[in-house]
């Protein structure tokens, strides 16, 4: 073996152990009681996205959190008394997309909804706006009301929505005077549903927010906001008339970001309670248990560079009359037929 | 560490293709005097990493497949080998509480040149460059906005080996390989710390996905150890395989280790 052999086998051998020397790790995953609550903490120290703006809304203090209930575990615990410390950790970011999932319970913050008068009656719109004869076109449910105004209630984004199906749905109601778009109690689903509805309603490439993701692990590490735009429906009809939103507070998360996108549009006028928010979208992780874990990974503002993850204001509130309530009718639906036909 | 080069992600990979390929044509222009095919098929053990999708090492089997193309060339009194590698591998995880399934693989694709350096009484060294484009994914079935990752780089490595031939059964020659690569320098892909796929793909929201990989943030080996066993007018290769594919890119950390016992057919062309 010559000198120039050795070379090579000691070059080879010398960058083996620069590699080998450097592993790369994940994370300690010992299922204990402790390990599972500092994991969970750790985790959303490092990924969560709103701390910044929720130190400042709601004085959030994720260190005390950290005291606070790392002080309340025991590695006796049950699973059970374990998953309701988590629970209420996680309570303190008042956050609807943040959620631990075990076999057996969801935990979770809804208050963004469940401290507020819900503002909607599944039953009344069936029996009195709806009836039998409304038409479905795959998420949409849609009718034309007595007064010529056209109604279409969107429960959900999670359902497939088409460019087609947008348009036989406004095709049908091109006579009418005005558009009522209901997505009251729409906890949300696929973006892409909600823009490829709100995309029926814009004319012309209109900005409709900002995304910023998490650079790294520290609390204000976020990217430069990136101009996010929405391109007009190229496929089919482009409403033309007036149209009014109905919101209440548990539209969430992509029905959020349909308000959004809607309120860039000088046709749209929304009505009815402040939406609920939930205007990070949301990641998936784990513990070393198992238990998945949600949190907010990447921050939507809207088109003016604003927060909207405690919700959107609407541009005329309403609140339910009791009144009109019981004799079946929805007060939201009957001020919007009013401003419709104004 | 990332650096910022002017030319654009899309344009260095063009410039890496644009060179391999003409290695790829100069090796094929060259006559070679002994040529070896060798297909390789073996199962074993996967530890997965990917903290983009968790924190935690995700264990199970692996399948793999090697292909690997070898030809001494007549130039430079035959100390050059050129040698081609298709590796594909497949494996099925779970996380360590049993509970969430991945799915990972990849496909490697390498051409490497080699100086032989014939020490006598069989044994045989072997060092220089390889350059590998690697495309792979992997897939957690319970993430919902972040459920995959895509792994893509193009990488010059640096690689070698040992070859042994000894006499054996009927005075037959088996012959011990050892090979070793390892990424030197080269690109890859990677979502930012905490970006979506939503906002690359849907957004064009680029933040720094296009990294200069090294062997400082990308600290990987490859080896392939078998022993080729003369039958008839071929060999049966039998051998192991091991992996340690690691990164350390925009604060996200992945490791995919291998372990698998590989069975195969070589043979070997002899032109006079």
């Amino acid at each position: 073996m010559t000198l120039r052999h050795i070379l090579q086998l000691s070059m080879l051998t010398a960058f083996s152990v620069v590699s080998l020397g450097s592993c790369v790790k994940g994370e300690d995953s010992v299922n204990t009681r402790y390990n599972n609550v500092e994991s969970l903490w750790r985790l959303i120290d490092e990924h969560y996205c709103f701390f910044e703006y929720k130190e400042k809304e709601i004085g959030l203090d994720w260190n005390a959190v950290h005291s606070k209930y790392l002080s309340q575990v025991s590695e006796k615990m049950s699973s059970q008394q374990l998953f309701e410390v988590m629970g209420n950790m996680l309570a303190e970011l008042k956050d609807g997309h943040v959620n631990l999932i075990a076999a057996f319970d969801y935990a979770r913050n809804w208050s963004y909804f469940e401290d507020f008068p819900l503002n909607f009656n599944d039953s009344i719109i069936q029996a009195t706006y709806l009836g039998a004869d409304y038409k479905i076109a795959a998420g949409l449910s849609y009718k034309i009301l007595d007064d010529n105004i056209g109604y279409m209630r969107v429960a959900s984004f999670s359902d497939g929505i088409g460019h087609g199906n947008v348009s036989v749905a406004l095709n049908e109601m091109a006579l009418c005077a005005g558009l009522i778009i209901d997505v009251r109690s729409n906890g949300g689903g696929n973006l892409d549903n909600a823009h490829t509805l709100a995309s029926h309603f814009i004319n012309e490439r209109t900005l409709i927010g900002y995304t910023s993701h998490k650079t790294g692990k520290g609390h204000y590490d976020l990217s430069e906001p990136k101009a996010e735009y929405l391109d007009p429906a190229s496929d089919g009809i482009r409403w033309q008339k007036k149209v009014v939103v109905l919101t209440n507070r548990q539209c969430y998360s992509a029905t959020n970001d349909f308000v959004m996108c809607m309120k860039t549009s000088p046709l749209v006028t929304t009505m009815g309670d402040q939406t609920g928010g939930g205007s990070g979208m949301p990641f998936t992780s784990e513990l070393p248990n198992g238990w998945a874990v949600r949190y907010s990974a990447v921050i939507n503002y809207d088109h003016n560079l604003q927060q909207t993850e405690f919700g959107i204001k609407p541009d005329i509130p309403l609140v339910m009359s009791g009144k009109e309530t019981s004799q079946n009718k929805d007060t939201y639906i009957e001020k919007a037929r009013e401003y419709l036909k104004q | 560490m990332n650096l910022q080069v002017s030319l654009s992600c899309s344009k260095r990979i063009l410039l890496f293709c644009v060179l391999h390929s003409a290695f790829c044509i100069m090796a094929a222009a060259q006559t070679d005097s002994l040529r070896m095919h060798s297909t390789l098929y073996g199962v074993g053990f996967a530890n997965v990493l990917d903290t983009y999708l968790s924190p935690y090492s995700y264990t199970g089997s692996d399948v793999r497949i090697i292909r690997q193309t070898e030809r001494r060339l007549r130039r430079w009194n035959g100390h050059i080998s050129y040698q081609t590698l298709v590796d594909f591998n497949a494996s099925y995880t779970k996380n360590p509480a049993r509970n969430v399934k991945s799915y990972s693989g990849g496909v490697l694709y390498g051409n490497a040149w080699l100086y032989n350096f014939p020490v006598g009484h069989g044994l045989n060294f072997n060092a220089g460059l390889q350059a590998s484009g690697y495309l792979g994914c992997i897939y957690n079935n319970r993430n919902s906005n972040n459920p995959a990752q895509a792994k893509l780089s193009v990488t010059v490595d640096l690689s070698g080996g040992v070859q042994y031939s000894f006499p054996a059964v009927n005075n037959r020659k088996w012959t011990i390989r050892y090979y070793l690569s390892i990424p030197f320098v080269g690109l890859a892909f990677s979502p930012q710390y905490g970006q979506s796929y939503y906002e690359i793909f849907e957004l064009k929201d680029y933040d720094h996905n296009c990294v200069f990989a090294n062997f400082v943030n990308m600290p990987s080996m490859r080896h392939l150890l078998t022993l080729d066993i003369p039958i008839g007018h071929n060999c049966l290769r039998v051998g192991y395989s091991a992996e340690f594919i690691q990164s350390k890119f925009n604060g996200l950390r992945h490791h995919y280790y291998t372990h698998d016992f590989m069975i195969g057919f070589t043979k070997y062309f002899v032109r006079k």
